[in-house]
């Protein structure tokens, strides 16, 4: 098989469009990758949460229901860690930030790659955590309308128009899609009301001030030729929201607004045997954050942060011989924090930090193009500290402080595939990967949290070592997907409490994630589309902290296992079923509270007539909304049982059976 | 069934303290439960409280409180998800460690044998019966972002002082039913929110509270002088003040009838510990902290073992204060987060250590000093999570 450019994908990584991820391109690389289409075997209540959830390795924690703040997790990681990119377009550049799931909609969507390990180089990324690369619609011809009515008075309507047209020898595209989202989010929680030894003032309570109003529009523009192409895609959002603050103490007055447009053009042309990318964009990003009363956070605040990246990307590829391809990516961007207090009427002084990053990466092929190696270096220049004129609290501590970072992360894939004629593979990567501290972790952010200009990037080395094997016949198909990863994050960056009311971030410590991820993947008959995930991690806290020390990791399960399966029972009927489960799951870095292992069943039910179809679907279909654990971790004679909410971050309940309606008009 | 029966049990032993009984002033049972029915009848109270105050000036030795036995403490975990309870006898050193969960923020405080275990960021209090853990007696939520810091029998009343209000909760000693209010709206600062009443003592049958009065416009600014008040606990109202610096925290001095103030510097008074004499109605500075502010003082005679942070949070001091020479001499100075420092009947200072964000090998725990000598009096006792604060009953 060829590994030329003409299997290229538009991030540049060898891809195969529409497939399945246990069916295809996880097979053309060394890198832990799972390509999960967008597509009808998703429920129109599905968003972007619960397809990373699904995906292997993966956690999603939510504050809530659909629409509420989710993110994602890899293998153990921060939030942070995890970098995502919009057709390449980074949204949150060197884990700056966390990205919030709820506000990218799905509908724009063609596929989402996960990158566990081993990002293509094309990116220009390392993150400790992984790469989650949204990949928008492909050119198609296409009207849809849709409109989504459920519970907690949630209204979901898109709009989506693309078309494409001959121009000369040039193909003209684009791709216009409106998104609205509306919801109260009042479902219904279990509230113990702060006191577990007093069952008199446990209520049921409806979630208030969780309403969400959000609309997203994106526009792409395409034009593509034999020589190359140019795209322009602008992603828009504009997102109303009440905070609602932990379970048992709501909030009832705090907001935010947030304000988000992400432009981007991407151009790419290529000859006989080079081929170059150019990335060029603008993320501009506003947060008014509105909690004059003092509910959520320390002190009041009323505020507006506003973010800007500016930054241009180019990537070549050369491919001197048949057998070796070389690559270059060369990266730089330009980041911008100011906020305004509109509590004192104050324009704070700018924060800006410059990067710089160069990858450089060779793929050679041998053994008749049955092993791949693909070694990279990446090296990163950090003007983070060029404001270092202002005057924050000195920490008189610790790390050595300079006025830039520079990180060289090396890295290395190999794949083989030990027979011609069957689709086995084995594949490792090893490498090295960093996260220096945001903007807000060095200069101080929200009100109680302090800057600290002495922190050094996290940093970890990521190993793993996996095996594909697809088996197919006629209409059914297996794959079966096994690997295991190890972790080893040094340098954690975590908040510590350094007075009465402030807390500082510092680099604390090292930790250690390992575990086995299993996928498999079944299709037969057009009719059946099953798929199983199991995830085993064993994290373990490697820092010196007196209460987590040899412990595991907070937030990050023992056990995580997803199934999802697809029936087409006719040309007419579809119905879906998802399954999740979870445990090992401590709450705490002390491991005090281990949550009770957690089962989550969603499932819809499609009709088909024509370009209609409407579509019945329910998530949390068993309404599991609390749990029975012990009063006393501590105690061995204290058994007696109480309820606690089901949570994915403690105090933040989440919702039960929820129930949806989609009617939807598609034309091709 | 057990913990009804305990609950009853508590409830009638609370019930004795509603009537301004201690918990070993058995003799007076047969007043309690009137008097505990009394509780809307004011004049019936104040008649009652004025007893105790005179018995109080004119015997000693009956209203005298217990000899310390234990030292509670509340332990945190260091991402504050989760609490613990811990208890060290004094006698023997010791540790019950992992006694029950607490919420994330948690904080203790002891009077007349009951232990009031508050959880800040919950808004709720449980109260127990020394020693006896299992459960507590009762347990109450005071109200969304009510925030309790502190509490304190007076009067036969449960006084709880709240971040989140403008007021200081007075509950019933055995249920926790809400049943006033001392109104602090006249001492609220410019940010209009509340004027963040913390530290509380009683000394003659008064009340002493710290109000921070922080400014909380964004961050937690110490830009406004914070106020002690006197709190009258039988007409439950604010009957004298004092401007103390900023960031005030008051403590008892044990054998006099004045009352001690640790502040940071604000206008003309410098960070340092001031008495406060209500009689006389003055404020003296007794030491000036020279190396950070006191963040808690534990005094015993002329004595006293403070903890400060460097003004730069670079470490964290221990100092041994003269109060009479108005000296402060460095103990130690380290990379522990001390947190708190208590003072109990045996001359003690005990010093709380948390996390320290500086170094996360720097010691954590408890460690005792000698008030007199200024010597340390015991190494650092460690805990399965990182202390809080820490009482004594």
């Amino acid at each position: 098989m060829s590994l030329g450019f003409s299997t290229e994908g538009s991030d540049g990584e060898l891809v195969v469009e529409g497939e399945r991820e246990t069916s295809s391109d996880s097979s053309q690389t060394s890198a832990a990758l799972a390509v999960i289409p967008i597509d009808d075997t998703l429920a129109a209540s599905a968003d972007l949460a619960e397809v990373l959830g699904g995906s292997t390795g993966a956690v999603v924690r939510r504050l809530g229901g659909l629409g509420d703040f989710a993110a994602v997790s890899l293998r153990g990681s921060s939030f942070r860690q995890v970098q995502l990119f919009l057709d390449g377009f980074p949204l949150n550049p060197e884990g700056s930030d966390v990205v919030n799931l709820s506000e990218l909609p799905l509908s724009i969507l063609d596929r989402v790659e996960v990158f566990r390990s081993n990002p293509p180089a094309s990116l220009g990324a390392s993150p400790v955590g992984g790469v989650v690369n949204l990949i928008t619609r492909p050119n198609d011809d296409q009207q849809a309308v849709k409109l989504l009515m459920g519970s907690h008075q949630t209204v979901k309507t898109t709009l989506m128009a693309q078309s494409h047209s001959e121009l000369g020898d040039l193909e003209s595209s684009w791709l216009l899609n409106s998104n609205g989202f509306l919801t109260q989010g009042d479902f219904d929680y279990f509230s113990d009301n702060g006191t577990i030894y007093n069952p008199l003032d446990d209520e049921r309570s409806s979630r208030q001030n969780n309403d969400k109003g959000q609309w997203n529009g994106l526009a792409r523009w395409r034009l593509e030729g034999a020589r190359g192409s140019l795209s322009v895609l602008n992603s828009t959002l504009s997102r109303h929201e009440g905070l609602p603050g932990p379970g048992n103490s709501p909030s009832l007055k705090s907001r935010l607004d947030t304000r988000r447009n992400l432009l981007g053009v991407q151009g790419v042309t290529s000859g006989s045997d080079w081929t170059a990318n150019a990335y060029v964009w603008r993320h501009d990003r506003s947060e008014l954050y509105d909690d004059r009363s003092g509910e959520v956070g320390t002190g009041t605040q009323w505020q507006d942060d506003r973010f800007a990246t500016t930054g241009l990307r180019t990537h070549g590829t050369w491919a001197p011989l048949s057998k070796l391809q070389a690559s270059m990516t060369l990266s730089g961007h330009y980041d911008r924090f100011q906020r305004e207090s509109l509590l004192t009427e104050t324009l704070e002084d700018p924060l800006t930090r410059s990067v710089l990053s160069g990858v450089l990466a060779l793929e050679w092929w041998a053994l008749s193009d049955r092993l791949v190696v693909a070694p990279t270096v990446q090296m990163d220049w950090l003007f983070n500290r060029e404001i270092a004129a202002i005057q924050e609290p000195s920490t008189g501590y610790g790390q050595e402080s300079s006025d830039s970072l520079w990180s060289p992360n090396p890295r290395l894939g190999v794949l083989w595939r030990p027979f011609s004629g069957v689709d086995w593979v084995l594949k490792s990567t090893v490498g090295s990967y960093f996260r220096p501290p945001g903007l807000d972790e060095i200069f101080g952010d929200r009100g109680a949290i302090r800057g600290n200009k002495e922190l050094v990037p996290e940093s970890g080395v990521i190993w793993d070592l996996g095996t594909r094997l697809s088996f197919s016949r006629k209409d059914f198909s297996v794959v079966v997907e096994q690997g295991v990863f190890r972790n080893q994050a040094e340098n954690k960056i975590v908040l510590i409490q350094n007075s009465q009311r402030t807390s500082v971030p510092v680099n604390f410590g090292n930790a250690l994630v390992q575990g086995s991820e299993t996928a498999l993947s079944v299709s037969a008959w057009n009719l059946l589309e099953s798929q199983t995930n199991l995830t085993l991690t064993s994290s373990l806290n490697q820092t010196e902290l007196t209460d987590g020390a040899g412990k595991q990791l907070p937030r990050v399960p023992l056990w995580d296992i997803h199934q999802s399966t697809h029936i087409r029972l006719d040309s007419k009927v579809q119905l879906g079923h998802r399954y999740s489960w979870t445990d090992g799951n401590y709450w705490d870095v002390a491991n005090v509270f281990l949550a009770p292992p957690r089962a989550y069943h969603s499932a819809f039910l499609r009709f088909f007539h024509k370009e209609l179809s409407l579509e019945i679907s329910a998530l949390n279909l068993l309404n599991e909304t609390v749990a029975v654990v012990d009063r006393n971790p501590f105690s061995e004679e204290d058994n007696t049982p109480v309820l606690t909410p089901l949570t994915d971050f403690l105090g933040y309940p989440l919702p039960g059976r929820s129930w949806f309606v989609e009617l939807s008009w598609k034309q091709s | 069934m057990s913990r009804f029966s305990l609950s009853m049990m508590g409830l009638l032993s609370l019930s004795l303290l509603a009537a301004g009984c201690s918990k070993d002033s058995t003799d007076d049972a047969v007043d309690t439960g009137d008097t505990a029915e009394a509780d809307t009848d004011t004049d019936t109270d104040t008649d009652t409280d004025t007893d105790t105050d005179t018995d109080t000036d004119t015997d000693t030795d009956t209203d005298e409180p217990a000899a310390q036995t234990t030292a509670v403490i509340t332990t945190v975990a260091s991402d504050y998800s989760t609490g613990s309870f811990a208890s060290i006898d004094l006698d023997t050193m010791e540790i019950s460690d992992e006694l029950f969960s607490t919420s994330g923020d948690p904080a203790v405080a002891s009077d007349e044998g009951w232990v009031f275990q508050i959880n800040r960021g919950a808004d709720s209090i449980r109260v127990y019966e020394g020693g006896e853990w299992s459960a507590p007696v009762w347990e109450q939520s005071l109200g969304e972002y009510s925030n309790p810091q502190n509490a304190d029998l007076c009067g036969g009343d449960l006084f709880v002082t709240l971040y989140g209000r403008d007021y200081v909760g007075v509950y019933d000693a055995a249920s926790g039913t809400l049943k006033g209010q001392v109104d602090l709206t006249d001492f609220s600062d410019s940010d209009g929110v509340t004027p963040e009443a913390s530290t509380m003592v009683e000394v003659e049958g008064k009340l002493y509270v710290g109000l921070e009065r922080w400014d909380t416009s964004g961050e937690w600014w110490a830009n406004e002088q914070s106020i002690v008040v006197e709190i009258d606990c039988a007409s439950q109202a604010v009957t004298n003040s004092w401007p103390v610096g900023t960031n005030v925290k008051v403590m008892a001095w044990p054998g006099e009838t004045t009352i001690l103030a640790a502040a940071q510097a604000f206008g003309d008074d410098v960070s340092g510990l001031y008495e406060l004499d209500p009689a006389a109605n003055t404020k003296t500075l007794l030491v000036e902290a020279t190396a950070g502010s006191f963040s808690g003082v534990a005094v015993s005679g002329s004595k006293a073992i403070a903890i400060a942070a460097a003004p730069d949070y670079s470490g964290y001091g221990a100092y041994c204060l003269d109060l009479q020479a108005g000296t402060s001499t460095e103990i130690e100075f380290g990379a522990s987060y001390l947190n708190s420092a208590t003072g109990n009947d045996r001359g003690h200072a005990w010093v709380t250590a948390g996390s320290s964000w500086i170094d996360a090998t720097a010691p954590s725990g408890v460690k005792v000093f000698d008030i007199e000598s200024c010597e340390a009096a015991s190494d650092w006792m460690s805990f399965s999570l990182y202390p809080s604060s820490l009482a004594f009953y």
